[in-house]
């Protein structure tokens, strides 16, 4: 997938990306009251993000529960609305579109959901659960819808026969096949997957992200992989964001974020990942993170990783750190990088 | 060390609708004191259930069919449930694995903390509850005392962690079972209380028998690993010896399939082919046979014993990965068995 993403992004004429987050923010009000609502503040779920996703590329969005990743995820297929910013997919603004052009551009950008257990209606079968988004297009007829499923199936190396079957009669890692085929079904160009293998068991997760790269590279797909995972989101992606508190506080190529982290944050994550080697866990000297993701409701002031940062000084409560650059595409937001800026 | 558990031959089976589902099928292991043994497995493997057979916590249709379970001198399995009551959460306690279920949302921190102590020392409230605070000390609560009167919603993921281990430390046990005590908390926080049970073990001289599906929280946290597959022990070995030297094709293909810091992330990962069996009908012979690189027609036909020729280190295999001796040799074929 890196060949297909660098031979996209040629650098003499970079094309326009597929998919952009301009300055996008998105908050819940938090009310009290049914008859005389009032409004007692708002949770800054994502605030102020600004990113692109090129064709044919995996960006992988990585955080802790309760970053924002998720919401920013829904933003981007635009099942929420953000409260301001803009989306822009393929060079229209997905958030100043009228509704029913809207829904005509929604086939090609498609959610794949974290739990298989709870995303497949369990009185359909699975030939349905795949020809409804089709349906609800009107694409094709009915035997064009079927055949559809058919190849859908096999794409995702289930067989024939799991058509006529409930989403109950399948394990995880199948159900998660199913979840990737409804994906599919209507051609997208980009798939947001959210937390697509936390729910399977390691021995089937590699199945489910091996075929999810096969299917990348047959239909030159865009995804967007979100997960707490930083395994996982390596193994995946070509450029990892690194989400907190509802901010981008890095985002680079694969190698440059892993291996030379500018954000005390993204270095922590890398550090507390529990590696299967005994040797590097007893031998990793590893200081951990103090206390916990502060509230959404009142973020901190200045540099929202300040209160559990242990390089913050009084400068990170003051200003608020904008995202630098480190590298070729690589940049963090951090008054006292890791590394320094170039 | 001395020994404190011993399980030797156990069998916990479960009744239900479709048959009965041999979720423990054989099993043998100990643990000594101020050990943690680790016992990894996938979901379905039988390890929790190998766990909560120690407690005789079962689910409706779970019972103990063979087997027997020592603590000290006692076979908890022949013990009187009045007297299993003693042992749980005094002798034994357990970790659950998410502390929002394993807290009773009615009551306070402090009662919970202190219940174990009014229940089995029958020790006045007052004082049970001075203790709770020594003990929400121990696990690194910040404003012990504060807590005593707030209830678990108004504390976070990681906190309520520390409560859950807390009540699980009261009464001084000699075994913690600790269930995927960090799979419901963000890795940040997931190493926090991994050196938290870490440093209590230390300082407490604790056994603590850690279950998890995550070879990389095993690698770091363990002497000891054994490892579960459909019901059974694979393998077991010192985790060092475990991870540099793995004989089981199912331990090699687990260790394959995660992506690793260093592993190139453009090779495919390897994938074990198929899905764990059915236990109500797990395949014959050896269990992993079906997804099985090694396999041949003997796996199918007799099941490899758990042995080897390798100093404490067991595995149950005919085809062994690393350059050993098959565990076991297979009855020639048409032999009477």
């Amino acid at each position: 997938m890196s060949a297909l993403a660098a031979e996209t992004l040629a650098p003499d004429r970079e094309p326009p990306p597929l998919l952009e987050l301009r300055d996008v923010v998105k908050e819940f009000p938090v009310t009290r009251g049914t008859i005389f609502r009032r409004r007692l503040g708002a949770v800054h779920a994502v605030s102020g993000v600004t990113l692109a996703v090129g064709e044919g590329e995996t960006l992988g969005l990585v955080g802790e529960s309760g970053c924002g990743k998720t919401t920013l995820g829904r933003l981007m297929v635009v099942l929420e609305r953000p409260t301001a910013g803009e989306v822009v997919f393929g060079g229209r603004s997905l958030t100043a579109m009228p509704r029913r052009a809207l829904r005509r551009a929604r086939p090609q950008f498609q959610l794949m959901f974290q739990d298989p257990y709870a995303s497949l209606d369990p009185r359909m079968q699975v030939r349905d659960i795949l020809r409804e988004p089709l349906q609800i297009n009107r694409m094709g007829s009915r035997q064009q819808q079927e055949r559809r499923v058919r190849e859908l199936l096999e794409e995702v190396g289930l067989s024939a026969r799991s058509a006529q079957r409930y989403p109950h009669e399948f394990s995880g890692g199948q159900r998660q096949r199913v979840g990737l085929a409804r994906a599919l079904a209507l051609n997208p160009r980009l798939v947001v997957a959210d937390e697509p293998v936390s729910a399977l068991d390691v021995s089937i997760r590699s199945q489910v992200l091996n075929l999810m790269n096969e299917l990348q590279r047959v239909h030159r797909l865009t995804y967007v992989v979100i997960s707490h995972d930083l395994a996982v989101i390596r193994y995946v992606s070509d450029r990892i964001a690194v989400m907190y508190l509802g901010k981008l506080v890095e985002i680079g190529p694969r190698d440059a974020v892993y291996r030379r982290p500018a954000h005390p944050y993204t270095a922590a994550l890398v550090q507390a990942i529990p590696v299967p080697d005994p040797e590097v866990e007893r031998t990793k000297k590893v200081v951990p993170l103090v206390g916990e993701l502060p509230s959404a409701v009142m973020p901190p002031s200045g540099c929202r990783f300040r209160t559990r940062c242990p390089r913050a000084q009084p400068l990170c409560a003051e200003a608020e750190p904008p995202l630098r650059p480190f590298g070729p595409a690589h940049e963090a937001a951090c008054h006292f990088p890791l590394e320094p800026p170039a | 060390m001395t020994r404190l558990l011993e399980i030797d031959g156990l069998r916990t089976h479960i009744r239900q609708r479709r048959g009965l589902v041999r979720a423990v099928d054989g099993v043998s292991l100990h643990v000594d004191s101020g050990e943690t043994l680790g016992l990894v497995g996938e979901s379905g493997c039988g390890k929790s259930m190998t766990a909560m057979s120690i407690l005789r916590l079962l689910p409706p249709g779970g019972f103990i069919a063979e087997g027997s379970v020592r603590l000290g001198d006692t076979d908890l399995v022949r013990l009187h449930e009045d007297d299993m009551r003693q042992v749980r959460g005094n002798d034994v306690s357990v970790v659950f694995q998410d502390p929002m279920t394993a807290l009773n949302p009615t009551m306070t921190i402090g009662r919970q903390v202190a219940e174990p102590l009014v229940l089995h020392r029958r020790w006045p409230l007052a004082r049970a509850l001075e203790r709770a605070e020594e003990v929400l000390t121990l696990v690194g609560m910040p404003r012990p005392h504060e807590r005593l009167d707030q209830y678990p919603h108004q504390l976070s993921g990681g906190m309520r962690q520390r409560v859950v281990i807390a009540t699980a430390l009261a009464c001084e046990p000699r075994l913690v079972i600790a269930d995927e005590p960090t799979t419901a908390l963000d890795v940040t926080i997931q190493a926090q209380i991994l050196d938290l049970l870490d440093d209590l073990k230390r300082r407490l001289d604790l056994a603590v028998l850690l279950i998890t599906h995550d070879l990389g929280v095993v690698a770091g946290r363990t002497d000891r690993v054994a490892v579960m597959y459909a019901g059974r022990i694979v393998e077991e070995a010192a985790t060092r010896e475990l991870f540099e030297h793995r004989h089981h094709p199912y331990t090699e293909a687990l260790l394959s399939s995660i992506p690793r810091p260093d592993q190139d992330p453009d090779e495919p990962l390897l994938s074990i082919p198929g899905l764990p069996p059915d236990l109500a009908a797990p395949p014959a012979g050896c269990r992993f046979h079906p997804r099985c690189p090694n396999a041949t027609a003997a796996c199918a036909e007799a099941e490899p014993p758990l042995g080897g020729s390798v100093e404490r280190h067991r595995y149950a295999c005919f085809h062994p990965v690393g350059g050993v001796e098959p565990s076991g040799r297979p009855a020639p074929a048409g032999a009477p068995a």
